[in-house]
């Protein structure tokens, strides 16, 4: 295979979940490809006993780890698929967030953007979405993000695929900063706007270590908002269930890019890059541009 | 800012909007024709822009054989570096 092939798998526990992989895993093993497994610690169990010895040829990695955020994943498979002299195959399972459905969409649109920016690498993904425990609106997602569905006996197109363009497109905007967030002035004085966003991400109880890259990431958007956000922009902090949620307001046109930050920053370029480190050094990045100028927020989890 | 012997002792912060006063006494070091390094342990923070000063002094001294040391550069500024490839650039210390 050597182009992307990018399945949905959606099964009902973990019986289900080996009858599918296992032959997926073999088929793998005997072409010779890269095998990486990515997924839950009691899915790794069940593979690794049911592969026996073809076990020790498999890379397995724990979701929870791998799935820190969209920018970390996405940054792992494509070091993962560069760094292989072979095609890969590839179980992808992340860890699906519960309560922050702006999270949730950020997975969503992290699965669609896949289908582009790894279109021509040689590797094969299978994403499994576990029926018996998530949300109808997760398993929607996956045929939306998926051109096809994995099946015994072969993999099927199906017509609830969207292009990522129309993914990215759809979904309800995000609601306006609710008015118990805490607005702070964002001026040329950036230093001060760094120690308000520490009071009030301490106040909130994110971890001192998430303190650095979240400074960081709040000075960029700042930045970026001085220079190209036409006029007056607006920060705005507040707790989200266990997320710390900072946004960034502006009046200027936004990003200049169909799905900003999922390409990779090339080596000479250190500049022009700021959305594609903020996705990772932060945990989600949600960025809505319209008629009423640009909104980006980040979020990091409390402690 | 102190400097002396290639050392330019900074604090503070140095981002976008500070470090045009760093950019003269870099450049003063880098014509002295040592080693350079920049002692960042007073700072508190950096950004990309003081990050990208940084390298390209480092890529400059590195076509001159030298170096240029940061020392203790302040979190995320090593990570930051590494995402961005940059982390064996020839001719940049962390320390």
């Amino acid at each position: 295979m050597s182009t992307l092939a990018h399945d949905a798998l959606i099964y009902e526990g973990e019986a289900s979940f080996l009858e599918h992989m296992l032959p997926f895993v073999h088929g793998g093993l005997e072409r010779d490809d890269a095998v990486l497994a990515v997924t839950s610690p009691g899915n790794i169990a069940a593979l690794r006993s049911a592969l026996g010895s073809d076990a020790g040829q498999v890379d397995f990695r724990d979701s929870t780890e791998w799935y820190r955020s969209p920018g970390v994943a996405f940054n792992g498979y494509a070091a993962y698929v560069d760094a292989s002299d072979r095609p890969v195959r590839v179980i992808g399972e992340p860890v699906w967030p519960t309560g922050a459905a702006g999270a949730v969409r950020e997975w969503a649109k992290y699965e669609s953007v896949l289908n582009v920016a790894f279109a021509d690498a040689p590797a094969w993904i299978v994403c499994p979405y576990d029926a018996t425990s998530l949300p109808h609106e997760i398993l929607d997602h996956a045929r939306h993000t998926h051109p096809t569905l994995h099946a015994l006996g072969g993999r099927v197109a199906h017509d609830e695929y969207m292009t990522p363009d129309a993914f990215w497109a759809g979904g309800v905007d995000a609601p306006v900063a609710p008015a118990r967030a805490r607005s702070l002035a964002v001026t040329p004085d950036l230093a001060a706007l760094r120690a308000a966003v520490a009071v009030e991400a301490h106040e909130a109880g994110v971890p001192a270590e998430r303190l650095p890259d979240l400074l960081f990431a709040v000075h960029e958007l700042a930045i970026n908002a001085l220079t190209h956000g036409g006029g007056a922009a607006r920060l705005a902090c507040w707790l989200d269930g266990q997320h710390f949620v900072c946004e960034l307001a502006d009046d200027g046109p936004g990003i200049d890019d169909r799905y900003p930050g999922y390409r990779l920053p090339t080596p000479s370029d250190l500049g022009g890059r700021g959305i594609w480190l903020l996705r990772r050094l932060c945990d989600y990045v949600e960025i809505h541009s319209g008629a009423d100028g640009t909104r980006v927020r980040v979020r990091v989890g409390r402690a | 800012m102190r400097d002396a012997d290639g050392i330019l002792e900074v604090a503070g912060w140095v981002d976008a909007t500070t470090v045009g006063v760093l950019v003269e006494p870099l450049a003063c070091a880098i014509r002295g024709g040592d080693d350079v390094t920049v002692d960042l342990r007073d700072v508190a923070f950096v950004d990309i822009v003081a990050l990208r000063l940084f390298v390209e002094a480092a890529r400059e001294l590195h076509a001159d054989g030298r170096r240029l040391t940061l020392l203790g550069a302040p979190d995320p500024a090593s990570r930051v570096l590494e995402m961005l490839g940059f982390a064996d650039q020839e001719g940049l210390i962390l320390q």
